[in-house]
């Protein structure tokens, strides 16, 4: 009973997430970031080189991920709070299922829904506006890779956000924080200072471990072949001449230690918590 | 048969005592009314049924114990919450097919019976959204009968729905108390006297009375009464009190021209025709039942 209870609310959410007017929005607005218009019209002239590929890739890595939480994020966020405050949480637990079933139910829905957003996103732009072949895949699955990881941390973050939440406004907004903390505050503050100072270097790490939308894509970069320092970026650098060659293990830890940790918690605080 | 079983159940909130050592039992069959004012623990003691919230003591369905075997034992419960809250943008039957599922009902023609014998059939494409609260609350009682539990819990049902939706719920009541299932009813307005069986009065979270409603009326002196006006000249007062105590009457009283008896309910035929056998003709009988509406502020003050 708890595997089909689990399936059935992990194909509600699904639809449900996918129904969200939020996600509709998301969708096209990402859709178009991940084609890059003016990168068609370059194209289509040729102006680009043969293997423009890859550098395309980075410079998409940078200007899209800053906006893949903006997505599972607040979406995570509203999801179970949501529920809590209009009684369904109550009534959907009122039936014979777990709390972990639902939660599962929720967290699988979700991530199936986002996931197929993000992937849809790219994988649509990749094919149809840049002709990629399927032998450039493997190219283009480090990134892929890496926003899909960044993709369900950010949604573990907001369902943690929602557990924790009593008001859907206060996880709203404490989502949004977090958002703007990962991408400006962390980017053009601190990381900025302590990279320039001498012996700070080695905090870089813990920076970089702290931020997981920075880390998502230095994975991805990682990932490329002949990646130049200025898609590395700072961090990027002083990250691979602390690490060396682990630099992309040590990233991918972190991602995986994330989810882990923030699984952890919303499993361990929805369970035992008093919910109502 | 005792279907739930509590026993000791204590709640707290921070320093707030919810619920105080409550027990009580509903058995198979019956409707029990949890009777009580605002904030006298009705709710939460409904939610330690379910197992949605962590207390102290022992509850347990048909044998299972909620706190160790919760979503078990739910599976024996259907749950109507005071707020009808569904999935509004699913369609009837979607959210029809998703509380099934999550029971773990996965057959359409169950569906298909339920929403029929609901009368929602012909617009089960309907968002549920566009549904009034009477007729959501009507399809959330009838989903708890997707799996055909052994006791309905109903958190305040009459609160939120017309007058209308009240004369229905309660003829619904009717049809599923006839199929031997338990009902416990939670309530701080009474209205629902009619199909009470037992009673447990409830405030500030602690037992101020339980049992059957004419036993806990009893014990506060509250009794059935029977009201006789004799024709003049029938028969002398002496001679009728000398009748009604040979009939177990509790007290009788004389009041402008009538005969007011307080008796059990059950004595009352036998009464009357005692006072025909001995060959008095009353001009007039009134019998008075007892009303849970009446005597409400009694009970709750215990």
């Amino acid at each position: 009973m708890g595997y089909s209870a689990a399936w059935a609310l992990t194909v509600h959410n699904f639809l449900e997430g996918l129904r969200a007017r939020w996600v509709i929005v998301y969708t096209v607005v990402f859709f178009m970031l991940a084609i890059n218009v003016p990168m068609l019209v370059l194209i289509s002239a040729r102006y680009l080189p043969p293997d423009y590929l890859e550098a395309y890739l980075a410079g998409l890595m940078a200007l899209s991920f800053p906006f893949l939480p903006l997505l599972s994020l607040p979406l995570g966020a509203t999801s179970i709070v949501d529920e809590k405050e209009n009684g369904l949480l109550e009534y959907t637990l009122s039936q014979p299922i777990s709390r972990l079933s639902y939660l599962i139910g929720k967290l699988a829905g979700l991530f199936l829904s986002t996931t197929l957003v993000v992937l849809g996103g790219y994988l649509i732009a990749a094919f149809l506006s840049y002709g990629a072949k399927i032998g450039q895949m493997t190219t283009i699955l480090p990134m892929l890779g890496a926003a899909t990881l960044l993709n369900t941390i950010m949604l573990l973050l907001g369902l943690l956000l929602s557990i924790v939440s009593d008001r859907k406004i206060t996880a709203m907004m404490m989502g949004i924080f977090l958002w703007f903390l990962f991408t400006v505050l962390s980017d053009i503050g601190s990381l900025s200072i302590l990279v320039s100072i001498a012996g700070a270097a080695p905090i870089v790490l813990v920076i970089a471990a702290l931020n997981p939308v920075e880390a998502a894509r230095l994975l991805g970069v990682y990932g490329i072949k002949n990646v130049g320092f200025t898609e590395l970026g700072s961090i990027g650098l002083i990250l691979r001449q602390l690490v060396g060659e682990g630099a992309p293990i040590f990233i991918l830890s972190v991602q995986l230690i994330w989810v882990g940790v923030l699984l952890l918690l919303c499993i361990n605080l929805f369970v035992r918590s008093e919910i109502f | 048969m005792e279907v739930l079983v509590a026993d000791n159940v204590k709640k707290n909130y921070g320093r707030h005592t919810a619920l105080d050592e409550v027990s009580f039992n509903a058995k198979q069959g019956e409707v029990l009314g949890i009777l009580g004012p605002n904030g006298a623990g009705k709710t939460t003691l409904i939610k330690c049924c379910l197992g949605l919230l962590d207390f102290d003591g022992q509850i347990t369905v048909d044998g299972i114990d909620v706190k160790t075997a919760g979503a078990v034992a739910r599976a024996r419960m259907g749950y109507v919450p005071q707020r009808t809250t569904l999935h509004d943008k699913l369609s009837i039957i979607d959210e029809v097919k998703l509380i099934g599922r999550l029971k773990g009902v996965n057959d359409n023609h169950r569906f298909r019976e339920i929403l029929e014998r609901l009368g929602f059939w012909e617009r089960r494409k309907s968002p549920v959204g566009s549904l009034s609260q009477g007729m959501k609350q009507k399809l959330m009682l009838g989903l708890t009968l997707l799996t055909e539990p052994d006791i309905l819990l109903l958190d305040e049902p009459l609160s939120s729905i017309d007058i209308e939706g009240q004369i229905s719920l309660l003829h619904q009541l009717d049809e599923i108390k006839k199929e031997d299932k338990s009902i416990l009813i939670s309530s701080h307005i009474v209205g629902m006297g009619s199909v009470i069986d037992r009673v447990l009065v409830l405030n500030r979270g602690e037992v101020v009375a339980f049992g059957g409603v004419e036993e806990v009326l009893g014990k506060l002196h509250i009794r059935n009464k029977l009201y006789i006006k004799l024709h003049q000249g029938d028969a002398h007062d002496d001679d009728l009190v000398n009748v009604l105590r040979e009939n177990n009457v509790y007290s009788v009283q004389s009041m402008e021209g009538w005969l007011i008896i307080e008796c059990d309910s059950k004595d009352k035929a036998k009464l009357i025709a005692s006072i025909f056998e001995h060959g008095i003709r009353p001009e007039d009988i009134v019998s008075e039942a007892l009303s849970l509406e009446r005597h409400y502020y009694e009970l709750i003050k215990g």
